[in-house]
């Protein structure tokens, strides 16, 4: 109460303040509001791909967490990690790699294939490349809660520090994601063929990436190559530091960094320049 | 307010060549005109269009097929770019190209209306609201809860009918829609076609229907090759447009408008 009364005499003090955080409020809402309605979008479809299940929409999750399971319980090599552990940092890559994945394979004919339906539902291009990234979102933090779940039940040690990095680590991935998606996207469209090499090469990539295989137990051969020179490494790392899972690394958040603002910008500039054109592409 | 400007717009539609591409030159009796490019083909659909749109108007495009009509509906509507020129849209548009477009077969009624409303931007408390004033309305009964794929032609015509009631455009773009209605729907539905196009602020509608350009606009703009031929009142435009059909069809066969 007192907080309360404190703070309303100091609005009015200082009218200019709370007309400014009006303002800046005023601004962000209707984005707020977009973002809510999106979710609530990728909710009624993620419900309906598993309708007539028992468990419904929590099969998203849980295809992951089984698989993670049983990619633990197969490839545990690790001297340094328990399974439990080992199974708790294959889940937070796979989950992150899902949606890599996602973004790559997933945006191979995304204006050629749904510009029509947006443009029926008030979606810009934009707009519908924004809502592809929420649906991608959406799962993953379906699968990110169910990580948090895990790691308070086996590893409550790890919660720490890591997760104040959630917001930014979410930031640098919608980004990343958004480039990538639109750069796949008129890749395909201009060059067919690459269609095919895009889902062969993100398979490919599954398997040189340290989704189930210990990034900090290589230090010489391919995987150390791998580890260094794959920028899908740097992510996977980024979100398990996040979750605790491996030590905080100022350089991977770095090279992340880096490595997004560039596809970032080339997304952007590639939109400035073919937004027009690829549109018309039949 | 709400306008559309339209300053020297041209736009082509790109496809990948394949086979013999001499042969896609050829000109028929109907069609825009084919460019054999250095890497695609190019379809010139639309060639230095100029169009002003104000609130209130009404106006209908007429032309025969490959004229351009359907492009300069989505150009307007933002589905197309501009190859040169410029396009200025203010308002909220809302374009209805083909009955069922902005559906999701594998989803119910039900499931297609609350991402309709979401989409449309209806507040979250109300939609459930919503949905079901469009199930009532629709008649579906249970086949609301079925997936639209399992509709009829002339069930999911009803889910699109009841859904316009969610439709909030200031600037209402329809292409040859209005003739889609089946005939067995509701006076309620066929009511809310009415007061869509009423509450518009600007409606585009493309028909080849003299009743239907008749009953819904009062300008009219006739393409013909990619270029506006005519632009002015109703009555005026279809007169010269019935006079250059009779003439061209001495050259081939020509669907008379009905």
């Amino acid at each position: 109460m007192f907080q309360l009364t404190t703070f309303r005499v100091s609005d009015l003090q200082n009218p200019i303040n709370l007309a400014n955080q009006m303002e800046l409020w005023n601004r962000i809402r209707p984005y707020l509001s977009s973002l809510v309605r999106f979710f609530h979008i990728s909710y009624i479809e993620a419900k309906s791909e598993h309708s007539g299940t028992r468990l419904g929409i929590l099969w998203a999750p849980l295809s992951s967490l089984i698989f993670s399971a049983l990619l633990a319980l197969v490839f545990h090599h690790s001297a340094t990690m328990s399974v439990s552990e080992y199974f708790i940092y294959v889940f937070a890559g796979y989950a992150l790699w899902n949606f890599i994945s996602d973004s790559i394979t997933g945006s191979t004919d995304v204006i050629q294939g749904q510009l029509d339906f947006a443009v029926h539902n008030n979606l810009s291009l934009v707009g519908l490349f924004g809502k592809l990234l929420v649906d991608r979102l959406f799962e993953y933090l379906m699968n990110a809660v169910v990580i948090l779940a895990l790691i308070l039940l086996l590893r409550p040690a790890n919660f720490g520090v890591g997760l104040t990095l959630f917001l930014p680590f979410l930031a640098i991935i919608t980004l990343t994601s958004l480039g990538t998606a639109y750069l796949v996207n008129i890749t395909t469209v201009l060059y067919p063929d690459l269609k095919a090499a895009v889902k062969v090469g993100a398979r490919f990539m599954f398997f040189a990436s340290p989704v189930f295989w210990s990034a900090g137990e290589v230090s010489s051969g391919t995987r150390a190559f791998l580890v260094q020179y794959n920028p899908v490494s740097y992510y996977l790392s980024l979100a398990r530091q996040v979750f605790g899972v491996e030590p905080l690394e100022p350089g991977a958040w770095a090279m992340a960094v880096l490595v997004s603002a560039t596809i970032s910008a080339t997304g952007y500039l590639a939109y400035r320049q073919s937004h027009s054109f690829v549109r018309n592409f039949k | 307010m709400a306008k559309i400007v339209i300053e020297n717009a041209s736009v082509s539609y790109f496809l990948r060549k394949r086979g013999d591409v001499a042969k896609s030159t050829e000109r028929g009796a109907v069609g825009a005109e084919v460019i054999i490019g250095q890497r695609y083909l190019e379809i010139a659909a639309l060639k230095n269009i100029s169009l002003r749109l104000n609130d209130g108007d009404r106006v209908g495009l007429i032309g025969v097929n490959g004229s351009g009509k359907s492009t300069l509906l989505k150009l307007c509507a933002g589905a197309l770019g501009v190859q040169s020129g410029r396009v200025t849209v203010e308002g909220r548009v809302s374009p209805q190209f083909a009955l069922g477009s902005g559906l999701k077969p594998k989803l119910s009624g039900r499931q297609n209306t609350e991402l309709k409303c979401l989409y449309m931007g209806v507040p979250q408390s109300s939609v459930g609201r919503h949905v079901e004033d469009v199930k009532a309305l629709s008649g579906l009964g249970g086949y609301f809860e079925l997936p639209v794929h399992s509709y009829s032609a002339g069930m999911r015509s009803r889910l699109v009918m009841s859904l316009l009631r969610l439709v909030r455009g200031e600037i209402l773009i329809m292409d040859e829609w209005i003739n889609a209605v089946d005939p067995s729907l509701s006076a309620a539905v066929g009511g809310l076609q009415t007061q869509l196009i009423e509450k518009a602020k600007i409606l585009l509608l493309a028909s080849h229907s003299q009743r239907v350009l008749e009953e819904w606009v009062d300008r009219l703009i006739w393409l013909d090759h990619a270029e506006i031929r005519a632009d002015g009142s109703l009555q005026k435009v279809h007169l010269e447009y019935r006079k250059w059909l009779k003439t061209r069809s001495a050259y081939g066969p020509v669907k008379q408008p009905t």
